[in-house]
């Protein structure tokens, strides 16, 4: 039976602690880089406030998940090292350890701590200010009014293929760009008139889904002036991956004034259209395709 | 009794072994049964233009019908029909059948009750189709490398991404088990078969079918809802969705039965001293798949009887506007969905941990824990579905329950990896092309499953849902996961399944080619995600082009790795052909003190168990090949 | 493992234990119940979801009411199938064979009156959530039936052979042919009886609650 130079013929404890060191010193390049120096810029930017807490959520998760990742890939690149069968020629089994309860105790306890604490911060995190995310027709987290600031009620109306979007407070028009004022709180109703597509604001950290028959809410609010690109990220048909468009958040009266010049642009359009609701069905009722 | 017959006619040469029942008959009658269903299909509906499709003048009932009778003709050419009509006059029931001795190719162009038939019949079709599908991956890398010149249109784009991911998905849930479990899973518990031997050919024969039937969507324009499916957008497409329709729910109907199979046999079949704690971890990796498989399915094909319902008698399953409602196949297609790609990745894990022993020289650690992890994530699969509809619009209150179910999934799933981990301590590491696939498949789950943590925390989702970071997600934990235990498993079990060896030095080829490609393909899809791109978009922000350039000839580059295995596996069984020995890596599970080829009956005596299944470290000696029939089969 | 499994060459090919094809099948008709209900658990969550939604107030559009008189009549045709046929089948001297082929031609019977009433209902499958779930619901657990009824079928014409015949003959497999045809004269009416108790909460959701 041949050996493995000096390493097999080590106790445990001592790997152990090589890959313990190991670990530690990685741990100590990397997480101060992860949260320092990836994390401001982390997805999706700090374009509004809930975009703002993405971010930091996601600092969160990728400052736990980096020891994590690095316990792994430090083991297992010990391990490829220290345990590699180094005569092949010959079979050699190695100790018959089939477990350790002490271990798998410990690794329970980390894991679900890891767990509930991700679970419990998620939670917070989501129930502080929605998130950006889509709540459906009865939001349970709505953030408050900012300081001097005000609220806006968006339509984001998506139809194969293109997002439109109404003002019910300015008479119900309807465009087909956005624009939307500074520091505000905004609430975006999110339907559809076919197809289920998806309503992404990705600077604002906004995304609900737009289910035709439904009313998602979705709540950002704004911070300074920022280009924001709108993306429709639900298949919803051939020219899917073009639905898209540019949004702008602008000061207060450049924004009264864009909506005014909206009004005035769409005047005969919106005569047309049905009452502002928040839903909308095809009349009749036929069946198409 | 034997339960074995040998054949006493004479074998048919030539031309006449062509008639009977074999898939040659089966392809004609199913041809047949095609046009019948088309013709009824289009006699029951005349010209009421509800049912017709703006495509190419289709008729929805007429296709679906055309199919459903094109499937019979098949079965019933196969010869499935003869038991069942049968049994119907009073036959007795026999669950073990004849399993002749009849050599050669043919048999696996037959309904085959050997189980060994049976498995090598799944590796080819599963194999056949997984490079369909990868052919349709190099494709859609084609057309993302420039946002603004398009090699296909729109709707062939759809298409392709949609044939992508249903074959893929349809594949590869049989993927492991089809070829593996059903020729290891009866030698493992040490029986002759599964428990129902016509079914577990009959499930192969239908997915084959379904695969065909999805290759067809192509000639009915195509379907534009990618392999979710989503409605209404399924209802209002074209006609190419009722091949969608179909494929997945004989995919269903397979995976049910299989299922079904697998729980049935590995109950029942365990020969004397297998008790449950004796079990190999691959065998309950099949057994927790196989309950997800039996239970989850069923409302697949629910879902889907109510899709295809929505576009031929026009009833309102899905439509908002008359009553029915999107969010219903969202959630049907979800419950289902979820535990699929636990179907998916527990099989993967089962022979993860079942190779690792064998290339650590070491029992599994902790083989109680894994067996823990695998019911738990069987069980927690149930209860996860709704993080794909975070932002969808479900009801708000329910998402911080979701979000912690999907938490608490990475609990079993952790099990896993610390029990693979373990194995590894103190262990005598074979770096073997199988062994490779192991330790690659630990570093990918790994991104696979963090990235998974990312997705389940609602507020991080609210960015990556929908978009490419969800792509990476599951090809880390699907491909990364699944696909590379496949490829462990083939280099691990083809030298006992068809006796010849498959070149060591190719394999370390494919392997590393593979590895590289598959994380230079798939990590930038991280950021891509991050940035901002849609899922199944055909265009993007030009910005990302660089990005987009990298990944496409990354990805040709995996399709060049499967050359290689490709032109291995031409290379070692059809031509050079070196025969394998009866236990080249020195395992000591059951299987490989079995002679190569195994013969028909598999065991002569019956086994009877009396050691946990990973004596390894109990003797230092190395194994010895047990003295045995010659390889070339016994009578 | 020290697993004694592979004899010399020539060497007498030991049978396999006959207990297993019996157990297969009482395993085999559990696990089918498992199936079937969750394959039906996708209508009910249908029903339940579609009317609680009730949107564009269209679980029913226009006039939407089954035919009571046809509900009861197949919901009592198909109870009074699996309850014969599970009563004989659990009694040792019951005539399982008789009382399957009642079973079958009662469970005919309610299938043919199902298509009937569809013919006879003022309502189509468009009117609606509630149409469409009624029509899904009614017209798979049709289909679903009749291969519920084969396999009683394939039991009756089996007992009707061997008795028939007089004795037990001698088939390929070493197992007591009576062990097995009582096997799935078990399974298939636990089966068939489960089967109809979710036709009887199809009944009562569909014709009572709907």
């Amino acid at each position: 039976m041949s050996e493995q130079g000096g390493t097999l013929n080590v106790e445990g404890p001592r790997h152990w602690r090589n890959v313990v060191v190991l670990w530690l010193i990685a741990n100590v390049i990397m997480v101060p880089i992860v949260v320092f120096v990836l994390g401001p810029g982390l997805p999706p930017g700090n374009g509004s406030v809930e975009a703002s807490g993405q971010v930091t959520d996601n600092i969160v998760l990728l400052s736990l998940a980096t020891p994590v990742a690095l316990g792994v890939l430090v083991y297992l690149g010990y391990v490829l090292w220290a345990f590699r069968e180094r005569t092949p020629e010959v079979v050699v089994d190695g100790p018959p350890i089939r477990g350790n309860s002490s271990v798998q105790f410990w690794w329970l306890i980390v894991t679900t701590t890891l767990v509930l604490f991700l679970a419990g911060y998620g939670t917070v995190r989501l129930l502080a200010d929605g998130s950006g995310g889509g709540q459906g027709p009865n939001p349970i987290a709505r953030p408050a009014v900012p300081a001097g600031g005000s609220r806006l009620v968006v339509q984001v109306v998506a139809q194969q293929w293109q997002f439109n979007y109404r003002f019910p407070g300015y008479g119900g028009v309807e465009t087909n760009q956005i624009e939307l004022p500074e520091n505000t709180l905004v609430q975006f109703n999110v339907t559809s008139l076919d197809v289920i597509h998806s309503f992404w604001a990705y600077e604002l950290g906004v995304k609900a889904d737009a289910n035709p028959g439904v009313n998602n809410v979705a709540y950002v609010t704004t911070k300074g002036p920022l280009i924001f690109h709108v993306r429709c990220a639900e298949l919803c048909g051939v020219w899917h991956g073009y639905m898209f468009n540019q949004g702008r958040v602008v000061p207060k009266a450049q924004f009264a004034a864009w909506i005014a010049q909206q009004r005035v642009k769409f005047a005969p359009a919106t005569k047309t259209l049905p009452p502002y609701s928040k839903t909308y069905f095809p009349e009749p009722l036929r069946r198409g395709g | 009794m034997s339960a074995i017959a040998v054949s006493t006619t004479a074998p048919r040469s030539g031309w006449r072994k062509l008639i009977g029942f074999n898939m040659l008959t089966g392809i004609l009658l199913g041809i047949v049964g095609w046009y019948v269903g088309h013709w009824i299909g289009d006699r029951i509906t005349g010209a009421n233009l509800a049912y017709f499709s703006a495509e190419a003048g289709e008729n929805d009932i007429a296709i679906m019908l055309g199919y459903f009778l094109g499937v019979v003709g098949f079965l019933v050419g196969l010869g499935f029909a003869n038991y069942p009509i049968k049994r119907l006059l009073g036959h007795p029931p026999s669950l073990a059948e004849h399993e002749s001795e009849e050599e050669g190719v043919f048999r696996y162009f037959t309904l085959s009750t050997d189980h060994k038939v049976v498995a090598k019949q799944y590796m080819v079709g599963i194999g056949l189709f997984f490079f369909v599908a990868g052919l349709n991956a190099m494709l859609i890398r084609t057309e993302l490398l420039q946002p603004d010149v398009h090699v296909f249109g729109a709707n062939q784009y759809l298409t392709l991404v949609g044939m992508h991911g249903s074959m893929m998905m349809g594949t590869m849930t049989s993927g492991l088990l089809g070829p593996f479990a059903t020729f290891l899973v009866p030698l493992m518990i040490g029986s002759r078969r599964m428990a129902f031997s016509r079914l577990s050919a009959f499930t192969f024969w239908v997915l084959m079918a379904g695969e065909v039937i999805l290759l067809t969507t192509i000639f009915f324009g195509g379907f534009q809802t990618g392999w979710t499916g989503y409605q209404p957008l399924g209802a209002q497409g074209t006609a190419g969705y009722d091949a969608y329709i179909c494929f997945f729910a004989l995919v269903g109907l397979s995976m049910t039965l299989f299922g079904f199979n697998l729980i049935v046999t590995i109950t029942t079949m365990r020969a004397r001293g297998m008790t449950w704690s004796r079990l190999p971890i691959f065998v309950w990796g099949a057994y927790t798949t196989a309950w997800l498989m039996m239970l989850a399915a069923p409302m697949l094909i629910a879902a889907l009887l109510m899709a295809a319902m929505d576009r031929t008698v026009q009833t309102a399953f899905y439509i908002p506007g008359q009553g029915g409602s999107a969010y219903l196949f969202q959630n049907l297609f979800w419950v289902f969905g979820h535990p699929e790609v636990y179907i998916l990745a527990l099989p993967g894990m089962g022979i993860v941990l079942e190779l690792m022993p064998v290339f650590s020289r070491k029992p599994l650690w902790g083989y109680r824990l894994a067996v823990a992890g695998m019911l738990g994530i069987a069980f927690l699969s149930w209860f996860v579905w709704q993080h794909h509809l975070f932002v969808s619009g479900i009801n708000a209150d329910l998402r911080p329950f979701y979000m912690l179910s999907t938490e608490l999934i990475s609990l079993p799933t952790g099990f896993i990896f610390l029990c693979a981990l373990g194995t590894l301590w103190r262990a005598r590491i074979r770096l073997t092309v199988p062994m490779l696939f192991c330790l690659a498949w630990i570093f990918n789950f790994l991104w696979g499953g963090i990235s998974g943590v990312f997705n389940s925390d609602v507020p991080s989702d609210v960015t990556t849902h929908g978009s490419f970071f969800v792509m990476a997600h599951f090809h880390y934990t699907i491909m990364g996961g699944l696909v590379f235990a496949f490829f462990a498993a083939i280099y691990y079990w083809v030298p006992k399944m068809y006796g010849y060896n498959l070149n060591e030095r190719l394999g370390k080829i494919h392997f590393w080619t593979l590895f590289i490609a598959f994380n230079s393909t798939f990590a930038p899809l991280f950021a891509l995600g991050f940035m901002g791109m849609p899922r199944r978009v055909v265009t993007y922000n030009p910005a990302w082009q660089g990005l987009n350039i990298w990944v496409s000839i990354s990805a040709y580059v995996i399709g060049l790795s499967m050359l290689v295995f490709l032109f291995n596996v031409v290379w070692s069984l059809l031509i050079k052909r070196e025969p394998a020995a009866i236990n080249p890596w020195h395992a000591k599970s059951i299987e490989w003190t079995l002679p190569t080829p195994v013969p028909v009956q598999d065991f002569d005596r019956i086994p009877v168990f009396d050691a946990d299944p990973y004596p390894y470290g109990v003797e230092p000696a190395p194994a010895r090949a047990p003295t045995l029939a010659p390889a070339g089969g016994s009578a | 493992m020290e697993a004694s499994a592979s004899a010399p060459v020539g060497g007498h090919i030991e049978p396999e234990p006959p207990e297993w094809q019996p157990r297969a099948i009482w395993v085999g008709g559990r696990l089918l119940c498992g199936t079937i209900s969750f394959f039906f658990l996708s209508f009910v969550f249908a029903f339940f979801y579609l009317k609680a939604l009730d949107t564009n107030h269209s679980w029913k559009i226009g006039r939407v009411v089954p035919d009571g008189g046809f509900g009861i009549a197949i919901a009592a045709l198909f109870l009074f199938s699996a309850v014969i046929y599970r009563l004989a089948a659990r009694r040792p001297a019951g005539d399982s064979m008789a009382a399957g082929m009642i079973a079958v031609l009662m469970g005919l019977a309610a299938i043919i009156l199902q298509f009937v009433e569809y013919i006879v209902l003022d309502f189509g499958a468009s009117q609606g959530g509630y149409a469409a779930v009624f029509f899904g619901w009614t017209a798979t657990y049709a289909i679903a039936a009749l291969m519920g009824l084969y396999w009683i079928e394939i039991q009756v014409a089996s007992l009707w052979r061997v008795r028939r015949e007089g004795k037990m003959r001698e088939t390929e497999v070493p197992t007591s042919e009576t062990a097995l045809l009582l096997a799935g004269v078990e399974a298939s009416s636990f089966y068939w009886a489960f089967f109809v108790a979710i036709g009887v909460l199809a009944y009562i959701l569909l014709y009572l609650v709907g």
